[in-house]
């Protein structure tokens, strides 16, 4: 035992402690935002320091090692880039946001629970932290009634996600010899924990949930969905078949992750098209994106875990980046973002829509940005293991996601009559902007310190 | 010009354009002059380099010169770029054209003038560096960075049907690159199986040797996305699209350089890799050129809109590239390549003619317009000379490289000759119908201001003078590509003997 390990989420269990008791008191919530972010880079500074090459654990249950080390001061990245794009959002939105800041703190302690063990029930711990403040957060715009169904739904199918999650990983304890692959029981319960999985990430025939939610939440908690969730995440989904198949997977397991990575890319691709909103676009085109990185899990043990962690961090940068780009599309209030709002941002913010095409384009995976490169590298990965068809039906889909990207674009660029979206990116949301396009760019360019810092968290497992 | 060797020159070359976008961005849009001569300038400096690479080129050398190598993201990607004789006059192409199109849209362009001089340095930069990847991950950054900067020309300052024109340029493009680059991956992996180690390296790549199955599925690949791109027909329909719609500096890059980018494609990569795959191929791509040929000056005939006609015209231009090509022998090959440089004066000229009448007249229509030679004698003057350029007359550029393709193509089959010939009758039908439509006749149509002014005619010029140099004295470009062309023939067609490494010392 080693009181190390505990720094990380007793650091942040502070934080939430005094965030928590400030926001009875603060009536301006973007000044709670501020005071997070100053709590949070202290804390945040302590977890880089604390990191070593050394594996310390806590009998198992909390283990600091390089790769759960990394993933934590990831998650302390992505926080507090949504913390950034919050304050500019709550400043300017009509509705209160009694509860928001502690939530997502709360939600950074699951996301660090989860990252950090070994053992199945702690990492189930964590992901209901997780799950439970994101219910809530979806809820947050109390006055848009959309927000309370998205609210709702996410419990209702959580729950049920988690119910599964919690029975496959019964099943495999249960088994007293560990997981075997001759034992029905074990099998039955590593199929259970994909679904469970498969759900919390949103990959087909689980992700109903996923345009609702997408939609009616405020954005800048949509931007935490569909970053902090979905890379803690395929982290812990990686470590756990990591742990237990060390790399090797079982034929059935390859099988039903490819069937799942086809129809994610295929379903959310062609469902995008259709979207007249923005957000609901995103949501279907994020489906689709967790179909492209399930595909690195079909190679693990070759190569795959590097390009899965690559494209995860890109994903944070370019998602992430198109998410806080809609964030500042406001007026009196109230958020804009169908499609026919955007109609002649060009003229009215510059350098807003600049952004947003970064982004779109890099979503769409255009070279010379991060999209391009995680996508190449996953892609080609791939086809060296054989899975040609499966690189085939991703190409045919990126290219199917071309359109839909390029349509705001279109909206913001090409078209001459007005429409009501207005942007004001505040300096928060400016700094947090430019941390998302250097980003993109540098990933794109040079990613040599971006696959160094991946190697190094997966120095060790795999 | 000594120092041209000791200084990364191509690097230079090609990052000098996306240096002065990023330097634009920073500018105030309101300020558009000053953005205007800032671009100038900055496309002029790549063409003092582009002008300084083709004098230092040493013709008697056929490889790669000019070589950089650097290693990039690992893995085999590495920056590696050269010229040999069948880049160079495409990439001094290029250099010109761009200095040209800024001064083209000096009056045409008056909206969001920074926008776009920032997409046109950031084209440049893009198909610069396609004529000069040697690694074919590069190439294909800079094959889909020219897209998006592209995308927003047609899209933004195009014509009425600007937003249909650009998204079928786009996703027609995007078909053909993810396709080539699919067949990237099967390659790369094939040579990781074969030699143990991982290499994009062109010079790698065309060591290994492939059976005859797996190089046709690979170039079938290659192939859609370069036949896309020049258009050979079934995949020309985005082009008469795009070059209608686009504003006059896109359709001239468009016909310009864009297009040849395609037919470099085809003899740069597909056809020295999958040579047996040529070999089982050749016959139905030289149908296809053919037919371009024919069905590209037929639809010109047809056409009302002077863009249309010459955007039609072009697919019929390029159809004679690519027979050239296919004909893999020396006469053939040099022909096509001269005629590359030939079409990108000749066409991307008609579109500066079509532009500048446009800017008068405000139609495109030929039938609403008539006798404008009155008004315009200087603009009908260069008319006459670009449009006879294009048609072939002897003495002008034209003539060469239709001459030699023929001739190219009457040694492997009479026929194909004789049909191709057509070509050069239905070009002067359609382009001497359309002068006399447009400049002689009766006046139907009042202009707004007079005959060319300096600024046009100073960027007629050079297309002019070239168009002369090249068909009299084309000497000066052939000793320089001669050597390559002979060795890259080699290399198709001897796949077995030639030692490719060889070739990069």
């Amino acid at each position: 035992m080693n009181p190390v390990v505990f720094i990380p989420i007793g650091s942040l269990t502070l934080c939430i402690l005094i965030v928590l008791f400030l926001d009875l008191f603060v009536k301006k919530k973007e000044i709670l935002g501020y005071i997070s972010i100053l709590l949070l880079l202290p804390s945040a500074f302590l977890c880089f320091y604390s990191a070593g090459e050394k594996k310390l654990s806590y009998e198992g249950g909390i283990i600091l090692d390089s790769f759960s080390s990394h993933l934590i001061i990831l998650s302390f990245f992505i926080l507090l880039l949504i913390l950034l794009i919050s304050i500019n959002y709550t400043s300017r939105h009509s509705s209160s946001f009694d509860g928001y800041y502690p939530l997502l703190l709360f939600a950074l302690s699951g996301m660090v629970v989860m990252v950090s063990s070994l053992n199945l029930l702690v990492i189930f711990l964590g992901l209901e932290i997780l799950s439970i403040s994101s219910y809530a957060l979806s809820s947050m715009d109390k006055r848009n009634i959309a927000s309370a169904e998205a609210g709702t739904k996410y419990f209702l199918l959580g729950a049920l996600s988690s119910a599964f999650l919690i029975f496959g990983i019964v099943l495999i304890l249960s088994t007293t010899e560990g997981f075997t692959l001759s034992s029905y029981i074990s099998i039955l319960g590593m199929a259970l924990i994909v679904v469970g999985f498969s759900f919390k990430l949103s990959l087909v025939p689980f992700h109903a949930w996923t345009p609702d939610v997408y939609e009616g939440s405020p954005v800048p908690v949509t931007t935490f969905f569909s970053l902090g969730p979905k890379i803690a995440g395929f982290a812990v989904f990686l470590r756990i078949l990591e742990v237990y198949f060390s790399g090797n997977l079982p034929s059935f397991l390859i099988n039903s992750l490819w069937l799942i990575s086809a129809l994610s890319m295929i379903l959310g691709n062609f469902s995008a098209l259709r979207q007249k909103n923005i957000k609901r676009m995103l949501a279907y085109s994020s489906i689709a994106h967790s179909g492209y990185i399930l595909m690195g899990f079909l190679s693990l043990g070759r190569g795959g875990e590097k390009w899965i962690l690559f494209y995860l961090l890109s994903y944070l940068f370019i998602n992430g980046g198109a998410f806080a780009s809609l964030s500042a599309l406001m007026k009196e209030g109230k958020e804009y973002v169908e499609l026919e709002d955007l109609s002649g941002l060009s003229k009215r913010s510059p350098w807003l829509s600049a952004f947003l095409s970064l982004f779109l384009v890099s979503l769409a995976g255009f070279p010379p940005t991060a999209g391009f490169l995680a996508k190449f590298y996953i892609f080609s990965n791939a086809i060296q293991n054989g899975h040609f068809w499966l690189t085939f039906i991703a190409i045919i889909t990126t290219l199917i996601s071309v359109y839909y990207y390029l349509r705001p674009i279109v909206y913001m660029y090409m078209r001459e009559e007005e429409g009501k979206a207005e942007g004001f990116p505040g300096f928060p949301l400016i700094l947090a902007l430019f941390i998302f396009a250097l980003g993109t760019l540098h990933l794109g360019i040079f990613p040599k310190q971006a696959l160094y810092f991946i190697l190094k968290a997966l120095s060790s497992i795999g | 010009m000594e120092i041209v060797k000791e200084i990364p020159v191509l690097s230079i070359t090609i990052f000098s354009p996306l240096a002065g976008a990023i330097i634009l961005l920073f500018l105030r849009g309101e300020r558009k002059n000053l953005i205007r001569w800032f671009s100038l300038l900055i496309s002029i400096f790549t063409l003092i380099f582009a002008v300084s690479i083709l004098i230092s080129f040493e013709s008697e050398r056929p490889g790669y010169q000019f070589l950089e190598k650097k290693e990039w993201l690992g893995m085999g990607i590495n920056w590696s770029v050269g010229i040999d004789g069948i880049s160079l006059p495409l990439f001094f192409l290029t250099a010109l054209i761009f200095p040209i199109c800024i001064l083209a849209s000096w009056s045409q362009i008056e909206n969001k003038v920074k926008e776009f001089h920032i997409f046109l340095l950031l084209t440049e930069t893009a198909i610069l560096g396609v004529f000069s990847s040697l690694n074919l991950f590069l190439f294909y950054i800079f094959w889909e960075g020219m897209l998006i900067p592209m995308y927003f020309i047609i899209g933004v300052w195009g014509s009425s049907q600007r937003v249909y024109a650009t998204i079928k340029f786009v996703i027609f493009t995007m078909v053909g690159s993810l396709m080539m680059l699919l067949s990237f991956f099967v390659l790369y992996s094939y040579y990781f199986k074969a030699s143990g180690f991982y290499s994009f390296e062109l010079s790698d790549l065309l060591s290994l040797s492939l059976s005859p199955r797996i190089q046709l599925w690979l170039f079938l690949g290659f192939a859609l996305s370069f036949a896309i791109k020049v258009p050979m027909i079934p995949f020309h329909t985005w082009l008469p699209d795009a070059h209608t719609e686009a504003p006059t500096a896109g359709s001239v890059i468009l016909a310009g350089v864009l297009l040849k980018m395609g037919a470099y494609g085809f003899i740069r990569f597909a056809f020295p890799l999958f040579p047996s795959a040529l070999e089982q191929l050749r016959t139905p791509l030289i149908y296809l050129s053919i037919g371009a040929i024919i069905y590209g000056g037929l639809m010109a005939l047809a056409q009302k809109d002077l863009k249309r006609l010459v955007a039609y015209s072009s697919i019929s231009h390029m159809g004679f590239i690519t027979l050239g090509l296919l004909t893999l022998n020396e006469i053939g090959v040099q022909g096509a390549l001269i005629q590359m440089v030939n079409h990108g004066l000749s066409t991307g000229g008609l579109f500066l003619i079509v532009g500048a009448i446009y800017e008068r007249t405000h139609t495109r229509v030929m039938g609403e317009m008539g006798g404008l030679s009155k008004k315009l004698p200087i603009l009908s003057a260069f008319f006459v000379i670009i449009m006879l350029s294009s048609i072939g007359l002897p003495g002008l550029n034209g003539f060469v490289g239709e001459f030699l393709i023929l001739t190219g193509t009457f040694k492997i089959n009479i026929t194909y000759s004789a049909i191709s010939a057509l070509g050069i009758v239905l070009s002067a039908a359609y382009l001497l119908w359309a002068f006399q439509r447009v400049m002689q006749g009766e006046t139907r149509k009042e202009i707004d201001h007079g005959d060319l002014r300096i600024r046009e005619i100073l960027y007629f010029i050079p297309i002019i003078l070239l168009i002369f140099w090249i068909g009299l004295y084309p000497k000066t470009f052939f000793t320089k590509m001669d050597k390559s062309v002979k060795a890259s023939i080699e290399i198709i067609k001897n796949p077995e003997f030639f030692n490719a490494k060889e070739l990069l010392k």
